[in-house]
């Protein structure tokens, strides 16, 4: 176990490594616009143009750039995201402030969509697979089927139409400003966005636990379980799922990860002000250390993810030892 | 956002002024209005929208755009003088003393201007017992010439004596700018500006307290502040932001709490000054209570909040969705609660006097006539949204002189999508160089894929192809390359990138209501910048700067003497002097089409009882929007 | 989702035996492809799709005809004053544009039918994209095992934990803004771009199947044999292993063209993806937004299009899976890979387009 977590860590290190020198890169050495320039208001002297390339590090070399942006990925207090370097170009807002005032939105929108998928995509499965080739099968797999294949941000607009526009039943989209969360979350503003979100991970949950449950149904030890005398209930929710939920469990430990480092489209179209929006904001003007903060955040959580589900995984399935 | 959030990104164009004329589309008109007939009262708290928050956090030097000097003139700074908020009609866009006892006193050379302040007006909390001086005015230009601050605006300020040696590190104090006594202020000048009050109504010239831990400290409470003074604000208008008495200037800047009432992009909110005191102030009724405001979200949503009545109004460069804009004029009961007024702002496209086809001036003026500007408009959401434009500045800031001035007219504005308008922008090119076989159609190489840039929205998309369309019947066929706002922006920006033509999603919006400020930056040659260069047609450049630049034609029309002519006038002679300029300009240089005049347009809640549009703004008026009780 | 049915397949052919005076001919002469296309043609889903997916490409092949001849105009001309009111609003379905116009006076049907091109031409460049590398990956790896294998595995992981719609976006605004493109040149604003970048992301899922399938064929006597006849790698990795894993690299391949359409999609919603002068489903539901509310049909159309674009590739991707009979492979890949194999079935990246 010793060297499997010492393995993960150089992991988690090679990680963070790759994804910041990509996003550095990418933001900084293609931009399209000089944020100095853009930083600088009309008719700057080359003095002031000059003062600001300063301040924001801009004239020093490229691996000195990268180093003080990488220092601030180290998650240790005082160095993560530190105001030295991780703050807006566009107004000198640190990155950490508006990060972890858009956190909650990020996790209650993930956390409640998580759960939808989850209530919806696995009884779906279940039942498909216990009553294979019926019509409830077949609406299930329809249904599953519709799912994996509706773009995100259509179905948000058309649920905004339905619901919002046409029906008046939802919430129009934001959030206003001073509203708490839980206010936020009690008058029905992340239901939307929770289903619309949810969707998609509902329809593969269920695929995927009716193709897992009708293998396992076959193996072996689930014959022995029914000559055992086992009621068929008692061998379905007892053995069958025990070994069908196993990848589903795990693959919900990344599908969250994923969300919680920003759920883009999501949040665009629903003006929830979380992480993803921010990170788009920032993209659309080329804001660089927001951009840097939000994405290694990102893959942050799905480092810590990967390392989670390995651990419930060996929990899961006995058969799996790290050595 | 539509195609009038022109400076959300890069604050390229601001403030507002007056419009000598209310002729605007359909709506409002009125300087005050109200549905209900009622007296304003006072209280309440104002919902407002904004779909951006304000472009650098509320630093009073830095900020230059549209909506952060609304925000300060209405509600949280005074300066030595202002407007009072009204529209064009009622004086909008006249100078009027603020925190000045009177208009300032000038020399007879013009180079010596003097203010007297009134006594007795305090910040608000903390420094509810500071008095404002005339130190404090200084303090505020010596910040705005500090480099380490990057200031927005200080080349308004070049022509005070010592400014630009200060900010370059040459002189350690500004000769130019003396208190005799605190309650006195006299500004030096180099050379003569007929508009130097205007320059001091704008909010950088807004006190600033001296620091009571450092009285010393030369930029006062803003000391070590130079990122994030907006949110140390110590307001002298009649609100402020929320929680500014628990700002606490004794301690190191370090260790500072920002004020709580403005979290940068996503609210600010607003709440009385107690130190204001109203008998002091003849220019801000400030009649709500408090205002809080929401950041983010798209119009059309926003919209349909402010028709639910789950906001008052929307606060933004942008205009209402044309759906709402029809909804609102054509219902009955909604008619009271849409407003539209002309902006003193314009949208125009941009011909670049440097790049062949538009070295010719016969070339230019088939394309002013080729355009279609009523379908651009009506594209851009029909006619409430502009006047269709015949000359570059608007007209409310030349006192409707030009008024009917349209030397490119053509049937109903539409272009070369009539027959009569084809015909005379064939004539036109048939006496260009670049029409050898005289048809009207310009059958030379230089005209095929004329380098374009445009913006990516979808309304400045179609405006572009429709532009496209009318200039392929003279024969000219434009290469379009579409950008974000701030990347299209950061493309014309550039002289060396040769940008031939660009499609009039471009506009310009006054500081200050002086055609100066239309000039300057977009016609001026010395005013031609390596980067950040807003005079995209390169008017007025010498050949050697021509040639810096890498361009083949070296030799291009410049009306400087005209621009310079103006700079020392004042009163009607300077109007006069720009309507001049102006049709010089669109005589013998035509290096833009004017497309537009555009006008504000705001929707607003049916609680809305006191409508007022403020001319200087270019947008409501804050503190006048009153809540029925 | 690659063991969906399986179960069920098992029982397909025997359920689907044709009538018994046919049978000898079958014995005689099945080859797999036979058996495939026995298989396939029985799912009706499937050839569903596959007949829409045919349909789709005959309208983006004729598009520019249909335009030139049945509508006669083109996709981006204005009809500003016929199909916009005074107030710039759009008018809806009528005989003249049978999709209604845009927010700016185009016709919508035409700018659905480019769309189409657009959809089809990024999936069909990317999937090929990320079908090339991932194979390249998948076969050396699993081929040569060891260091390489570890090190293509980590390339994998790494590319894996990416934040997979921040970087895409950033790379396109990034590329997409300059002239010139990027890296010098090599990458270029356009459809081709979108492509490379979505073709960047999605080959980790291709290589995962094939470095587990080829984990397994690596040991088989036909490979033995052909190393005892003297074959080279190369000649084995293209001649003995390639033809072998055809099957997976088609079912998966298909498989991940249907989320390389959304991604394009959303790209393009979100205002980056292809240029704006080229229609883009995505692009046509981005204006729609703003517009939804008094122009459904802005909404509607782009979005049916997508939706049965997305939805046709998935029935055909299931249905090969099925009809190759995924069951062998999976099983093998499955025994070998046990534990890597976890959470990565067949899945991927729907959380690249939330």
């Amino acid at each position: 176990m010793g060297r499997y977590l010492i393995r993960r860590m150089l992991f988690f290190v090679l990680v963070l490594f790759v994804v910041s020198v990509v996003t550095f890169i990418i933001f900084v050495k293609l931009p399209s616009v000089d944020p100095a320039i853009r930083a600088a208001g009309r008719h700057p002297s080359p003095r002031l143009l000059a003062t600001i390339r300063h301040k924001f590090g801009l004239d020093r070399p490229l691996y000195v750039q990268y180093w003080n942006f990488a220092k601030g990925l180290i998650p240790l207090p005082g160095l993560f995201l530190n105001k030295e370097v991780y703050f807006s170009y566009q107004n000198h807002v640190p990155v950490s402030e508006d990060i972890y005032s858009r956190l909650p939105v990020t996790i209650t929108l993930t956390v409640g969509a998580a759960i939808i998928w989850l209530l919806i995509g696995i009884p779906i499965g279940v039942v498909s697979a216990i009553k294979p080739r019926t019509a409830i099968d077949r609406a299930g797999m329809i249904f599953a089927l519709f799912g994996v294949s509706a773009p995100v941000f259509w179905l948000a607009l058309l649920a905004l139409y339905i619901f919002w526009f046409k029906l008046g039943i939802a919430p129009s989209s934001g959030i206003p400003p001073g509203e708490s969360i839980w206010v936020s979350i009690l008058k029905g503003r992340f239901v939307l966005p929770w289903f619309t979100l949810a969707l998609s991970t509902a329809a593969f949950y269920s695929r995927m636990v009716r193709g897992n449950l009708m293998e396992a149904m076959s193996e072996d030890y689930i014959r022995t379980a029914r000559a055992k005398g086992l009621s068929e209930r008692r061998v379905i929710f007892k053995h069958g799922l025990r070994s069908a939920l196993t990848p589903v469990v795990t693959m919900f430990g990344m599908d969250v990860a994923f969300l919680l480092g920003g759920a883009v489209v999501t949040e665009t179209v629903f003006q929830l002000p979380g992480i993803g929006q921010y990170a788009w904001t920032a993209i659309t003007v080329n804001d660089f250390p927001p951009i840097m903060g939000v994405t290694v955040l990102g893959a942050l959580f799905i480092v810590v993810a990967n390392l989670l589900v390995d651990i419930v995984y060996a929990f899961l399935d006995p058969r799996v030892r790290y050595a | 956002m539509r195609r009038y959030a022109k400076v959300l990104v890069l604050a390229v164009v601001l403030a507002m002024g007056a419009v000598a004329c209310g002729g605007g589309g359909g709506g409002g008109g009125n300087a005050t209005s109200s549905p209900s007939g009622a007296k304003p009262q006072k209280g309440g708290t104002l919902n407002i929208a904004q779909l951006g928050d304000v472009t650098a956090a509320f630093d009073p030097q830095k900020e230059y755009y549209q909506v952060s000097f609304a925000y300060y003139q209405c509600c949280l700074l005074r300066t030595l003088l202002s407007y009072n908020g009204q529209d064009s009609a009622h004086d909008g866009t006249t100078l009027f003393p603020d925190l000045a006892t009177g208009m300032p006193e000038v020399s007879s050379d013009n180079l010596t201007w003097t203010f007297h302040l009134k006594q007795g007006i305090h910040y608000a909390p903390p420094m509810q017992d500071v008095e404002i001086t005339a130190p404090d005015i200084i303090r505020a230009l010596y910040r705005e010439a500090t480099p380490s601050v990057a200031a927005g605006y200080g080349f308004y300020y070049n022509v005070i004596q010592g400014f630009s040696d200060y900010a370059n590190g040459k002189a350690k104090t500004i000769s130019g700018l003396s208190a005799p006594d605190d309650f006195t202020l006299v500004v030096k000048l180099t050379e003569p500006a007929g508009d130097l009050g205007y320059r001091f109504a704008l909010p950088a010239t807004a006190p600033i307290p001296p620091s009571p831990s450092d009285p010393k400290a030369v930029l006062g409470v803003a000391t070590g502040h130079d990122d994030d003074y907006g949110r140390f604000l110590v307001a002298s208008g009649p609100y402020m932001f929320e929680g500014s008495e628990n700002l606490d200037f004794s301690v190191a800047a370090s260790q500072q709490k920002q004020v709580a009432g403005y979290v940068p992009n996503k609210s600010y909110s607003l709440v009385r000054n107690p130190s204001w005191d109203p008998s002091t102030d003849d220019l801000r009724p400030a009649y709500v209570d408090a205002m809080q405001v929401q950041i983010g979200g798209d119009e059309s949503v926003l919209d349909q909040k402010v028709e639910a009545g789950e906001g008052d109004l929307v606060f933004d460069t942008s205009a209402p969705e044309p759906e709402f804009i029809q909804k609102f004029q054509t219902t009955p009961d909604l008619k009271d609660q849409i407003f539209i007024d002309p902006t003193q702002g314009n949208y125009y496209a941009t011909m670049n006097l440097g790049t062949p086809p538009f070295d010719d001036i016969h070339v230019r003026k088939a394309v002013n006539y080729a355009i279609d500007k009523d379908g651009f408009r009506r594209i851009g959401g029909g006619p409430a949204t502009a006047e269709i434009a015949g000359h570059f500045v608007p007209d409310s800031m030349l006192n409707n002189l030009l008024k009917d001035y349209n030397p490119y007219a053509t049937p109903n504005d539409q272009g070369a999508d009539t027959p009569d308008g084809l015909n005379l922008a064939k004539q036109e090119m048939a006496q260009s160089k670049y029409d050898h076989n005289g048809d009207g159609v310009c059958d030379d190489p230089v005209c095929k894929n004329v380098l374009t840039v445009a913006n990516n929205t979808k309304t400045a998309q179609a405006q572009a192809s429709l532009i496209q369309q009318n200039l392929q019947k003279i024969g000219i066929t434009l290469d379009i390359k579409s950008f974000t706002q701030s990347a299209a922006y950061g493309k014309v920006f550039d002289p060396k990138n040769h940008i031939a033509f660009t499609t009039g999603w471009a506009g310009w919006l006054k500081d200050y209501p002086d055609a100066y400020t239309f000039f300057f930056p977009v016609m001026y040659g010395p005013n031609i910048l390596d980067q950040y260069n807003t005079n995209y047609s390169m008017v007025g450049a010498t050949p050697e700067q021509m040639k810096k630049y890498g361009y083949s034609v070296t030799q291009v029309p410049s009306m400087d003497a005209q621009i310079e002519k103006c700079f020392p006038l004042t009163g009607d002679a300077r109007v006069q002097c720009w309507a001049d300029a102006d049709k010089y300009l669109m005589e013998n240089v035509v290096p833009i089409i004017p497309l537009e005049f555009s006008n504000n347009i705001t929707i607003v809640s049916s609680r809305i009882t006191n409508w007022t549009y403020s001319a200087y703004n270019d947008s409501a008026s804050l503190d006048y929007l009153a809540i029925a009780q | 989702m690659a063991q969906t049915s399986a179960t069920e397949q098992a029982v397909q052919p025997a359920s689907t035996a044709p009538p018994g005076g046919e049978a000898p001919q079958q014995i005689v002469g099945r080859s797999p492809w036979d058996i495939f296309w026995g298989r396939f043609r029985q799912d009706k889903f499937a050839i569903g799709g596959l007949v829409f997916i045919a349909f789709l490409i005959v309208l983006a092949l004729v598009a520019p005809l249909i335009s030139k001849y049945v509508v006669h105009h083109g996709p981006n001309q204005l009809f500003v004053f016929t199909e916009l009111n005074e107030f710039g609003l759009p008018k809806g379905p009528n005989g003249h544009f049978w999709f209604g116009a845009d927010t700016s006076g185009r016709d919508l049907f035409v700018q659905v039918l480019y769309g189409a091109r657009t959809s089809l031409i990024v999936a069909f460049l990317a999937t090929g994209m990320a079908m090339v590398i991932g194979v390249i990956m998948g076969v050396v790896a699993g081929f040569y095992r060891g260091k390489i294998d570890t090190f293509v595995s980590r390339l994998i992981d790494v590319v894996l934990s990416l934040p997979v719609l921040l970087l895409a976006l950033g790379l396109v605004s990034a590329c997409g803004l300059q002239n010139k493109g990027c890296l010098g040149g090599l990458i270029r604003p356009g459809l081709l771009l979108v492509s490379m970048v979505i073709g960047l992301f999605s080959w980790p899922y291709i290589a995962r199947i094939v470095r587990g399938q080829v984990l397994s064929l690596r040991e088989k006597e036909f490979v033995e044999a052909a190393r005892a006849m003297g074959a080279g790698d190369g000649t084995i990795m293209l001649r003995e292993i390639l033809p072998n894993i055809v099957a997976p690299i088609i079912v998966y391949t298909t498989l991940i063209i249907p989320s390389n359409v959304i991604f394009e999609a959303t790209l393009s919603f979100l205002g980056i993806g292809v240029p704006a002068s080229t229609p883009s489903w995505g692009r046509q539901l981005s204006d729609a937004s703003n517009a939804f509310s008094y122009a459904w049909w802005t909404m509607v159309f782009p979005g049916l299009f997508l939706f049965g674009t997305t939805l046709a590739f998935n029935l055909v991707g299931d249905g090969l899976r099925d009809a190759f009979d995924p069951r062998g492979f999976v099983r093998t890949y499955k025994q070998k890979e046990k534990r890597k194999s976890r959470r990565k079935e067949a899945r991927v990246a729907p959380e690249a387009a939330s």
